[in-house]
């Protein structure tokens, strides 16, 4: 038995850590034949069993596996691919800027100048929204270590997290289970892969 | 004094988008010699090679921030101006900024007139 002691480190109690403090304060209480308190730990337990059922059907493995870790590849997508098309933007008026505009008025070359100076000022969007996700990417991470925290605390690793990772198995059907919206690089097939097979079937 | 479109200009910033905004509205304006770091150790390294007459820099970048950088340059005794461009928008990061010897700070997103007249501030009219 570890007894009532706090870990040495700053990790915090295992399961096994915390049943053993339960069972030495429920077996002294017995013996002191203090039945409220008594009463009262028994409550505790329940409600942390009550509370552990909970977690379970939350599938909180399910958050901390799954959903959590593919929100951070749709927010690293997002910030590519505004990155992508903002430097195709900026490339556009770059190529404008530098034509040559022989016979082009002086106040046509002007307004010309301050929309492509505009459009630059407004790419600045990308950097402002990549940090603002960069934050939320952080904050799901750490959310993603905390759940984790609690799973392992709580007993939940292993059987139960293949459990709850076939629960969220796709139960769609037909053509609704197409529908993924957009895919990350690496998860689908490029256009030319699709003329391809497209072209395949002719 | 009229200001030399010809100094050497530093860019810091993680994001190539912001470089390039930068970059772009400095050419605008006449300047020329415009260099690109991706953080405050990329940016100590273009100066320990080549002397700059204004920084223009981020805050938040890893390793090193603009802060940081900032910190390192004044020291190291320079008085190289340096214009902290940044979306921390608070009153303690612009203390932060002051206290460790920005010249000026402007917070993103900015636009082209904002930039000339920090510049302007810096260096004196152009």
């Amino acid at each position: 038995m570890t007894g009532s002691r706090p870990p040495a480190d700053d990790r915090p109690y295992s399961r096994q850590e915390v049943i053993d403090i339960l069972q030495a304060a429920v077996s002294r209480v017995s013996r002191d034949d203090d039945q409220g308190l008594h009463a009262q730990l028994r409550d505790l337990a329940r409600y942390m069993e009550g509370l552990r059922h909970e977690l379970a059907q939350l599938r909180s493995i399910e958050i901390s596996h799954t959903h959590i870790p593919d929100a951070n590849d749709e927010l690293d997508a997002v910030i590519n691919e505004t990155a992508a098309a903002t430097s195709t933007i900026m490339d556009a008026c770059e190529r404008l800027q530098a034509q040559e505009m022989t016979g082009a008025s002086p106040a046509l070359q002007a307004a010309i100048n301050t929309e492509t100076t505009a459009i630059f000022e407004a790419c600045s969007f990308q950097d402002i929204t990549g940090q603002r996700i960069t934050k939320v990417i952080r904050a799901l991470k750490n959310i993603e270590q905390k759940v984790g925290d609690i799973l392992t605390a709580l007993g939940h690793a292993g059987k139960a997290a293949d459990k709850a990772m076939a629960a969220h198995e796709d139960t769609r059907s037909g053509d609704a289970a197409l529908l993924n919206g957009p895919q990350l690089s690496g998860k689908a097939i490029s256009q030319d892969d699709i003329d391809k097979l497209l072209a395949s079937f002719d | 004094m009229a200001v030399d479109k010809n100094m050497n200009i530093l860019v810091v910033d993680d994001y190539q988008t912001m470089i390039r905004i930068i970059k772009n509205l400095l050419k605008q304006l006449g300047f020329n010699n415009i260099d690109e770091a991706s953080d405050g150790q990329q940016a100590l390294l273009k100066i320990s090679e080549k002397p700059y007459n204004l920084i223009i820099s981020d805050w938040n970048m890893e390793p090193m921030s603009g802060l940081d950088l900032l910190k390192t340059i004044r020291g190291s005794g320079s008085k190289v101006p340096f214009i902290m461009v940044t979306a921390e928008s608070k009153t303690e990061n612009v203390m932060a900024a002051r206290e460790a010897g920005v010249n000026n700070y402007i917070v993103k997103p900015f636009n082209a007139d904002t930039l000339k007249t920090k510049l302007t501030a810096v260096l004196g009219e152009f």
